[in-house]
């Protein structure tokens, strides 16, 4: 009568089934890091209340919510964040948390223990302590970072260390991973730097170049054979073919996104807000009707244009959010997701050369002339294609503010920025019109 | 089911009582119940009947308070469910009881209730089968 599953396969019984097992609540904005590729602006959206935090805790339990994520901001920093995971965990969630690790000294380990917390995931940035201070902002936080990784560990928690891999810091994945190895953590490494969430988009310069992105993918390559060398040949993962009826990620199908004010978004980097839980609805019952969020939810690899046509597919890991970032459009090709994608293709085909000059950052779709050799082409926009930007324009945010002519806001729009949904409010500008 | 359960329960079950592993995290996901074991870091998917067994057994047990569900009152639930007789749903229910006790999803108190009675988790060689046969006959 019992199987059992891993993380991954439960998630995707409830992709399946459409049942929103997932759920992350900021519940803090505010951080005591100031890390250089932080998406995030702290200390403008508002924090709710340790009763509201608790009634969508209630709400999300009532809905089927199984894994609840709390992050910030630093989740730790709140006085009540006791309270909050000893709510979330007498409501049988499996509570993950996301933190930096500075304030977990033995004190708060041992709580988490007790409470039976599912994982910690803590943000390291490097394994040479100035390299991951001076990411930080915080002179020590290296050393105390991995004290609280080495503290939870000890106490038999599941630590995943997540690691931003940017220019600054390529050489420390070999080490990180290492470190990771010695004490039991899981390493979760992610070589993309988003925009901020006002839309600028400067972090966006610690992003790695293509000659170091293909270094740190072939550390990975390698790193990920070494650990498969040691499994079941049948446990290696498939390859992704990324059909057109497929889905680029589960983004609005099986998890949902709570802001530290309580606005419910798909997930914590899409550009767009499906209501609020002051409303007297759970997060869920505002994901489930919203029009926009089942539009969201629909959308598959067919709709993207550009993507739909281009040989790259399989080899690509494209994201709504950051093509909402990068090409003001969550159904365009946009140049670092068509970066990542040929240094795969070059990995996997061990080769990559031009049937003609593509010029810098060639950006997709691509036509696969034969192994090794690609062409840019083109797509066409269609009826239905219109017509779905005609009715979802919030899925191409920068082609769509009306600001006041003369705002910083509306400089950000004319240079093609994103903007933040709540500075456009604050601004008093409305993001729903087209111009 | 025509025999009330503890008519045939072996005695060590008689007072024996379940409930949750209050360290474990659970919830119906599509009509099957899904139990995160953070200590084994390991997920389990009930089937259809581990399902219902599990949402009467977990339910029973709040009610109940920290003590737990009485076990043969859950037998009896299950068998009147699935019109089984005592013995056969003795059998089942506490070889799969004993199997969620073992992954650390479950408690029992005591704690070896179902060891004493010769029920093993499932798929580990165990008195279970003869146990309930000479109870049956
Ligand atoms: S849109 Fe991007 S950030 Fe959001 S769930 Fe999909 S891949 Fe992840
Ligand atoms: S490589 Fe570029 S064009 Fe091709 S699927 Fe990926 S994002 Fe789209």
């Amino acid at each position: 009568m019992t199987e059992v599953l891993s993380d991954l396969r439960a998630f995707k019984l409830a992709t399946g089934a459409h049942h929103f097992a997932s759920a992350t609540i900021e519940i803090a904005d505010r951080c005591n890091e100031v890390c250089v590729h932080c998406y995030q602006i702290q200390g403008q959206k508002g924090e709710m209340d340790t009763a509201q935090v608790c009634a969508v805790i209630d709400r999300l339990a009532d809905a089927g919510v199984l894994w609840l994520t709390l992050s910030g901001g630093e989740a730790t920093l709140r006085r009540d964040f006791r309270d909050i995971v000893a709510h979330a965990r007498s409501r049988h969630f499996a509570v993950r948390l996301m933190s930096n690790g500075l304030r977990i000294d033995d004190n708060l380990a041992d709580f988490l223990a007790e409470q039976a917390i599912a994982s910690v995931q803590i943000s390291l940035y490097a394994m040479t302590p100035e390299v991951h201070d001076r990411t930080t902002g915080v002179p020590g936080s290296f050393e105390k970072t991995t004290a609280a990784i080495r503290r939870l560990r000890a106490r038999n928690i599941a630590v995943d260390v997540a690691m931003t891999v940017m220019q600054h810091n390529v050489d420390d994945v070999t080490p990180l991973l290492a470190f990771t190895a010695e004490v039991g953590a899981r390493p979760s490494i992610s070589g993309h730097v988003f925009a901020k969430e006002d839309g600028d988009r400067q972090t966006e310069a610690l992003n790695l170049d293509q000659d170091r992105y293909a270094r740190f993918f072939a550390d990975l390559q390698s790193a990920a054979e070494q650990q498969s060398e040691k499994k079941a040949p049948e446990e290696a993962p498939p390859p992704a073919p990324n059909p057109l009826h497929g889905r680029p990620c589960q983004v609005a199908k099986a998890s949902v996104h709570v802001e530290a004010n309580g606005e419910v978004r798909a997930c914590a980097l899409f550009n767009h807000t499906f209501g609020k839980v002051d409303t007297g609805k759970g997060p869920v019952e505002v994901m489930r009707e919203s029009e926009d969020a089942a539009l969201l939810g629909g959308l598959t690899w067919g709709h993207i244009v550009g993507c739909r046509v281009c040989d790259l597919r399989p080899h690509c890991h494209r994201c709504f959010a950051n093509a909402q970032d990068e090409a003001g459009d969550a159904l365009a090709p946009y140049a670092s997701a068509c970066a990542r994608a040929l240094t795969v293709y070059e990995h996997q085909t061990g080769a990559l050369a031009w049937e003609s000059p593509p010029g810098d950052a060639p950006t997709g779709p691509f036509r696969e002339v034969e192994p090794g050799v690609l062409a840019r082409t083109e797509d066409t926009l269609s009826a239905e294609d219109i017509a779905l930007r005609e009715r979802a324009p919030w899925l191409r945010p920068a082609r769509n503010l009306a600001a006041p002519a003369g705002s910083p806001a509306a400089a950000r729009a004319r240079e093609g920025f994103v903007p933040a949904t709540r500075l456009a409010r604050s601004a008093g500008i409305s993001t729903n019109q087209s111009t | 089911m025509n025999a009330h359960a503890s008519d045939t329960l072996p005695g060590a079950l008689l007072a024996a009582v379940v409930r949750p592993n209050p360290r474990v995290a659970f919830r119906d996901i599509a009509g099957q119940v899904v139990v995160v074991v953070p200590d084994a870091r390991k997920v389990h998917q009930l089937n259809p009947t581990g399902s219902w067994l599990w949402r009467v057994l977990s339910e029973e047990a709040r009610k109940a308070g920290p003590a737990g569900a009485p076990l043969p009152e859950l037998l009896r639930s299950f068998g009147a469910h699935f019109g089984l007789e005592a013995p056969a749903a003795a059998a089942d229910v506490a070889a799969f009881l004993a199997t969620l006790q073992q992954e650390g999803a479950l408690e029992v108190t005591p704690s070896d209730a179902l060891r004493q009675a010769g029920y093993a988790p499932a798929g580990e060689p165990g008195a279970a089968e003869a146990e309930v046969a000479e109870v049956a006959s």
